[in-house]
């Protein structure tokens, strides 16, 4: 009696694995052919009302304003004075030569002091 | 309690000035100064036939065993060459020379026209890290003027700033560290070569200023021919370029150095447009026809615009 329950038991098990099996390879089967269909079938876009509640305002690309890549601080000057050295000989001296510079000397202050970024001199 | 002490003295051919604000000894350490930049001329100068570059430009064509502040600095040109893609070139030196520029510049004599002196391939610098080795390409020579006061600027910044808020000026290149007691940053001022006031002021922590320019190291040939400092590597030339004065803001000195030369070499919309794009770097230029143009975001750094 036993025997029969265990065989009857493996034998609903095996019924049931088979038949999921089979279900899942005629499904898998099925989207394949769906599928198929839908590559050879045209795709026809859907119609869109004509009747809108809301006017449809197309979006605009056109850049009214842009941030400049370059500021113009000063506009080109008309005259200037001239930058040029005055030369007598062919050697230019520059303006101020420090062959002997005065004695350094290190100083408490209240602020700091002016320092300003030019060409090298 | 703080104390802020400034101090200026002439180094590496122009004034040097440190400010620094510490509740230590001021005067000691800002008078340790001259001594240690006589130490890195010494090292550095194209003006001093005994200085260990101009050792090592001897011997071109062969590894050479350089001081760690020269091995530094030459670090400093190749990466400066390959962020300006060669408009700086550290090996200028030949056309430098050739150009006039061969002593010290208030020591300029005649010069002869007509020179043009070769340029080597910055790429074909060699260096070994492990053995603190150099080997420039043969034939050619190194010149740090463009990098060094940078270099320095910074060594020298990062050094004084473990004691307070500092600010240290190299001839005109400027890097500051932090900022005085009750202030944003500090105050900077650029200069206008056409004027006596300045064109902005500049409210500066933690950057660097730099600024380049044929206005001032200008000279002529025998024959008239004028001729500036900047050479173009492209040509071997003193630079034609509508640039006056170009400066650059930027958080490591040297690189501020570097990009100064680029813009003033590609000139001033291009060397402006070219610089939007480099990162964290802001420009103003003063042009030959009195213009003055800047990136927009130099507006940032901008406390007062002067003109």
């Amino acid at each position: 009696m036993a025997n029969i329950s265990k065989s009857k038991q493996f034998l609903v098990r095996t019924v049931l694995v088979a038949g999921s099996t089979v279900a899942t390879l005629i499904g898998a089967q099925s989207f394949a052919l769906f599928d198929q269909r839908a590559q050879l079938t045209p795709q026809v876009a859907p119609t869109v009302s004509t009747q809108t509640l809301l006017p449809v305002q197309q979006p605009t690309t056109e850049i009214l304003h842009q941030a400049p890549s370059i500021i113009i601080l000063r506009q080109p000057q008309s005259a200037l004075p001239n930058v040029r050295p005055v030369v007598n000989t062919p050697a230019i001296i520059p303006p101020n030569p420090q062959i002997s510079a005065p004695a350094p000397v290190i100083v408490q202050q209240q602020q700091q002091a002016p320092a300003t970024s030019r060409s090298s001199r | 309690m703080k104390a802020l002490y400034h101090f200026s003295f002439r180094a590496m051919g122009c004034m040097v000035e440190a400010q620094l604000q510490t509740d230590q000894d001021g005067t000691a350490l800002l008078a340790a100064l001259p001594a240690q930049f006589e130490a890195l001329e010494a090292q550095l100068s194209r003006f001093r036939s005994d200085s260990d570059l101009m050792k090592l430009n001897a011997r071109a064509g062969q590894w050479t065993f350089v001081s760690e502040v020269l091995y530094q600095n030459i670090a400093a040109a190749k990466q400066a060459a390959r962020l300006t893609n060669g408009l700086y070139n550290p090996l200028v030196l030949p056309a430098l020379i050739a150009s006039g520029y061969d002593r010290s510049f208030e020591k300029l004599g005649e010069v002869p026209s007509g020179k043009v002196g070769a340029i080597g391939d910055w790429h074909a610098i060699q260096l070994r890290r492990q053995t603190q080795e150099v080997c420039l390409p043969a034939g050619s020579a190194l010149d740090l003027g463009g990098i060094a006061k940078g270099w320095t600027a910074k060594l020298v910044a990062d050094q004084l700033a473990q004691y307070g808020a500092c600010l240290i000026s190299i001839g005109g290149d400027i890097a500051v560290r932090g900022a005085p007691l009750g202030e944003t940053g500090w105050n900077i001022s650029i200069a206008d070569p056409d004027r006596s006031v300045p064109i902005c002021e500049l409210t500066l922590h933690d950057r660097a200023v730099v600024t380049s320019g044929i206005d001032y190291r200008r000279w002529q040939t025998v024959d008239g021919q004028p001729r500036h400092h900047i050479i173009d590597p492209r040509t071997g030339q003193p630079a034609e370029t509508d640039v006056r004065t170009v400066s650059i803001v930027h958080p490591h000195a040297p690189t501020a150095e570097a990009f100064s030369k680029a813009v003033l070499l590609l000139g001033s919309r291009l060397g402006l447009e070219w610089l939007n794009q480099q990162w964290d770097a802001s420009g103003l230029v003063v042009c030959s026809d009195g213009a003055i143009l800047s990136t927009s975001n130099w507006l940032v750094n901008m406390q007062r615009n002067l003109v």
